[in-house]
């Protein structure tokens, strides 16, 4: 019985049209948006990886030098996107590519692709997701609105009902079609899963690929319940269509939109010159009170002190080198602050943003595609936090060779290629998919939450189905 | 149409209730978007501001140091504030702010992505490029809550909404058939019905642009305010009408609301979400920005090149700079020489890269401006930002006005650095400062003006196209 329903609601939605127009719609765009963003995202990791070598080249060919001046010189390195940037591009757009990592200072990362484009792009940058996210809400609605309400309407519901068709079946065959009209639709992601299987081998992209699938697959779940239970409450279709058009533009467009207003009255961040000042404050005065000034000549006292020697030439070490080994500490507190708190109010306002989602099923699932395609803001800290530590231990590299391989006075001491070598490229080692999925957990549990109470809500408004003659 | 049928349509108007709810929804939002993108502007005039009156205090505290050494007796050697390049270097700088145009909050446009501001050295130009303000990416991702997105996204809703069954529900409950059997012809009845509503919305959304030109603290006794607005409203009642007309076209096609309804939402889709989208995809695709990654490897490269070849370097300088080729300068001044001959290597094997990111970000914007016909969106969007001066134009035009200022700004420094002449409390006095001057209206008149007539056009053909249609509409029957 189930299957009858089935095949009668597939054959139906072929036949008047909706599903071949929508099929045609969201084929064209998510195939232009997938090779053209996979056609980018290759270029620009050929770029990147070039790059990377050019400048880690002009580190191990600089000429010999104070090993401090070597940190002050520092070194370039750029973010690479991901494999799955190309499916989902995330907050890309708008965070820098390239960190220089030096001495003294932790730097924001620079270059942000949107400030080399139009401002057309604050429409939207057309991925496969963002097709995804904008298409399989409208057709799971336009499949489905008229379900049970089109057959009050034609008094064909009163009919089946006659029959002995029980509401619940026709729930769950209607709902079957529907899932599968809408499947298809998914089926380009799969292949796309399958695709990088064969061309890459990347263990690391299947199960994120593949989560990729469920994830959207529920949204569209989400959708199609949703739509199946207003068609069974509403007395027309056309009333069925007003409301979940409605629900659909407001939580998609409005929420999002009106969410980073609410976020930003609530968390609000400092701008570029208050940040930079409030850094250098705490970078003179010290997070304890105790300036800089004051603990280098602790320092020295010390030092002095424990080698037992009244002069710092008579040191058996660069004096110098431990200066700036102190300094690095002292900052790198500092930095631990400010760029942490910085970071921290970011995430509460994306948590804010998420809070949202209670409201918007699209602001919980935006988080975990982009997640998923390692292209959050998440992600992006990642990086450059890895980057930071990377930068905290190749200036100390160079600072304790200057302190241990040279004495206080000395300013002809030189290092050459041998200590530049000690420093390997940098390596980023991206986030597990299990790091990736603890830190969605909010998000996906919201996405399921939204999924379980459209299916209850399916079912419950078919139990008390009214048959009412339409208009 | 009598008035008669007019006071029936107010009837009607006032008998439906959710109607009224999405006004009032529409304004409290429209409302709530004036308010706080008169706040981010207002934010960032207060933080140049802010800067402002930060480097005045250390450009008073190095006069006052100068003073203090001129007015001495018998002067010991000059303060270290009188070294013109380490000044210059170091000590002093100075924020170049952007001033917002009048309807700046109404549309903020790329406000939050193109700097407000630049922080002016004696150093090369390509120190204060890069900069940019810290913004939340995943906020700067999904877009501003500003009146233009109220009227981009949500008007065209809110007219669907109004008029998507305009006649195709008259139809179904039968009304159509006893309407048209008085002697009226349906084009006559429709466009009364239409004009009824539209008027309705455009002027509410007038009442509401006033509304909000007064909270966004524009200011009002300005001509241009009022010249802009105009603008503003202009724009707006086209995009409006666009829409009105988009809805009767489809109902044109006498089909039952339902099937109006799906297709007027896939439109919406599809002229306001995918077709900008398509269009900026195509448009970074046509003319790609050259790789930010390389300029800063090559950059490197040069300043490399720049250490290798001191030498070189600073004879090239003194090329370009040849008043200054004869002086003997001492130790300090020798390092002041050779930082800025250092930059002035880098920013020049950099400059034809730098050139490059100019003219694709024109290329890029010159094909927006061709593309832009497809959705009435874009239309209606760029010349929203153009009108609020949050665009490519006024962006361009303060930066170059930077650059020049610039020029100025680093040779006050330089020159003296070179020839070794310490600054001196006169000389500080003479300090240009950077002096923000209003772009004059003819380019952004030209693009407002092409977009508000593609825009025009596109409403007229729509209009005309279901006007035409609806001639030979089928009242009985199907």
């Amino acid at each position: 019985m189930i299957l009858v329903i089935a095949r009668k609601e597939l054959k139906e939605m072929f036949r008047d049209g909706r599903l071949f127009w929508s099929a045609c719609l969201f084929i064209v765009l998510f195939a232009a948006a997938a090779i053209s963003g996979w056609q980018k995202q290759n270029a620009l990791s050929a770029e990147r990886d070039r790059a990377q070598e050019i400048v880690y080249n002009q580190w191990l060919n600089q000429d010999e030098k104070n090993p401090h001046a070597a940190a002050h010189y520092g070194i370039y390195v750029f973010k690479d996107t991901g494999p799955l940037s190309f499916f989902d591009s995330g907050v890309n757009n708008y965070t820098g590519v390239s960190l220089w990592l030096e001495a003294h200072k932790q730097n924001r990362a620079k270059d942000r692709p949107a400030s080399d484009m139009t401002s057309v792009q604050r429409f939207g940058d057309l991925t496969a997701a963002f097709v995804l996210q904008m298409l399989l809400p409208l057709i799971a609605i336009i499949l489905a609105f008229d379900a049970f309400a089109g057959e009050r309407e034609r008094g064909t519901l009163r009919q089946l009902v006659s029959i002995g068709v029980k509401p619940s079946k026709l729930l769950i065959g209607k709902g079957l079609a529907l899932s599968a009209a809408l499947g298809l639709s998914l089926i380009p992601i799969l292949l796309l899963a399958v695709f990088f299987l064969v061309s890459e081998g990347g263990s690391q992209i299947l199960p994120r690929a593949l989560l990729l699938v469920l994830v959207y697959g529920l949204y569209a779940l989400i959708f199609l319940c949703l739509s199946l239970a207003v068609s069974a409450r509403s007395k027309t279709p056309q009333r069925a269509l007003v409301t979940l058009l409605a629900f659909w533009l407001v939580s998609s467009f409005l929420i999002p939109r009106l969410g980073t207003e609410f976020s930003r009255q609530i968390h609000p961040i400092p701008n570029a010159i208050a940040f930079a000042d409030s850094v250098e404050a705490d970078m003179e005065n010290g997070l304890d009170g105790t300036s800089q000034s004051q603990r280098l000549k602790e320092l020295r006292e010390k030092t002095l002190e424990r080698y037992q020697v009244s002069a710092v030439e008579e040191l058996p070490l660069n004096l110098e080198g431990l200066s700036f080994i102190l300094m690095e500490q002292m900052g790198d507190a500092v930095f631990d602050k400010h760029f942490g708190g910085l970071q921290d109010s970011f995430a509460k306002q994306v948590g804010v943003l998420q809070g949202f989602a209670l409201v918007s099923p699209l602001s919980a699932l935006t988080q975990v595609s982009s997640n998923l395609a390692g292209t959050s803001l998440t992600d992006h800290y990642h990086f450059a936090n890895s980057a930071e530590q990377f930068r905290r231990s190749f200036v100390r590299t160079m600072n304790e060779d200057l302190a241990y391989n040279s004495k206080s006075g000395n300013t002809e001491y030189r290092a050459g290629p041998e200590l530049w070598s000690v420093v390997s490229s940098f390596d980023y080692t991206p986030r597990t998919v299990i790091e990736t999925v603890k830190s969605i957990g909010p998000s996906l549990i919201v996405l399921m939450i939204w999924a379980i109470v459209c299916l209850v809500a399916a079912r419950l408004a078919v139990r008390r189905l009214s048959f009412g003659g339409g208009v | 149409m009598s008035n008669r049928s007019l006071a029936d349509e107010w009837l009607l108007f006032r008998r439906m209730r959710y109607l009224w709810v999405l006004l009032g929804a529409m304004s409290v939002l429209m409302i709530f978007a004036a308010w706080s993108g008169a706040e981010r502007i207002s934010e960032q005039v207060v933080t140049v501001e802010d800067a402002n009156a930060v480097e005045q205090q250390t450009l008073d505290a190095i006069k006052g140091a100068l003073q203090r050494y001129e007015s001495e007796d018998n002067p010991g050697s000059p303060p270290t504030v009188a070294d013109a390049g380490a000044v210059g270097i170091s000590v002093l700088s100075h924020y170049a702010g952007m001033q917002p145009a009048p309807l700046a909050a109404f549309s903020l446009g790329q406000s939050d992505i193109n700097p407000y501001y630049f922080r002016v050295t004696a150093l090369s130009r390509l120190s204060y490029l890069g900069d940019f303000e810290i913004q939340n990416p995943e906020i700067l991702r999904l877009g501003h809550f500003d009146i233009a997105f109220v009227i981009i996204y949500l008007i065209p809703i809110l007219i669907l909404v109004l008029s998507y069954n305009i006649l195709s529900s008259e139809k179904e409950t039968g009304l159509l058939r006893l309407a048209l059997s008085q002697p009226i012809h349906i084009n006559a009845w429709l466009r009364a019905k239409i004009i009824w509503r539209a008027g309705f919305i455009l002027g509410v959304l007038l009442l509401l642009g006033l509304v909000a030109l007064v909270i966004s603290g524009a200011p009002l006794s300005s001509p241009s305010t009022w010249v802009q607005f105009a603008l503003w409203f202009t724009v707006v009642a086209l995009y409006g009408l666009f829409w009105f007309g988009l809805a009767l076209l489809v109902n044109s096609f006498n089909r039952t609301s339902a099937q109006n309804g799906i297709i007027l939402s896939g439109a919406w889709l599809i002229l306001v979400i995918l077709a900008p989208a398509m269009v900026s995809l195509f448009a970074n695709l046509q003319y790609p920005a050259p790789s930010r990654i390389m300029l800063a490897a090559e950059m490197r490269e040069a300043s490399e090149e720049a250490d290798a070849n001191a030498a070189e370097a600073l004879e090239s300088f003194y090329f370009d700079h040849p008043e200054f080729g004869d002086v003997s300068a001492d130790a300090q001044n020798q390092f002041n020489i050779q930082t800025f001959a250092k930059e002035d290597a880098i920013e020049k094997s950099v400059a034809p890269l730098i050139e490059e990111f100019a003219e694709q970000a024109a290329a890029q914007q010159n094909s927006v401006r061709q593309l832009q016909y497809v959705s009435p969106a874009l239309l209606a969007q760029q010349s929203l930002n153009t009108i609020s001066g949050t665009d490519y134009l006024r962006f361009t035009d303060f930066q170059n006005q930077v650059d020049r200022f610039h020029e100025e700004w680093s040779s006050f420094f330089v020159n003296r650095a070179v020839d070794g002449t310490p600054l001196t409390y006169a000389a500080m006095e003479a300090l240009p400062l950077f002096d923000y001057q209003e772009p004059g209206f003819g380019p952004a008149f030209r693009a407002i003006a092409a977009s508000t007539i593609g825009l025009a056009l596109l409403t007229v053909l729509i209009g005309a196209l279901a006007f035409a249609r609806l001639r030979r509409f089928p009242v009985v029957g199907d």
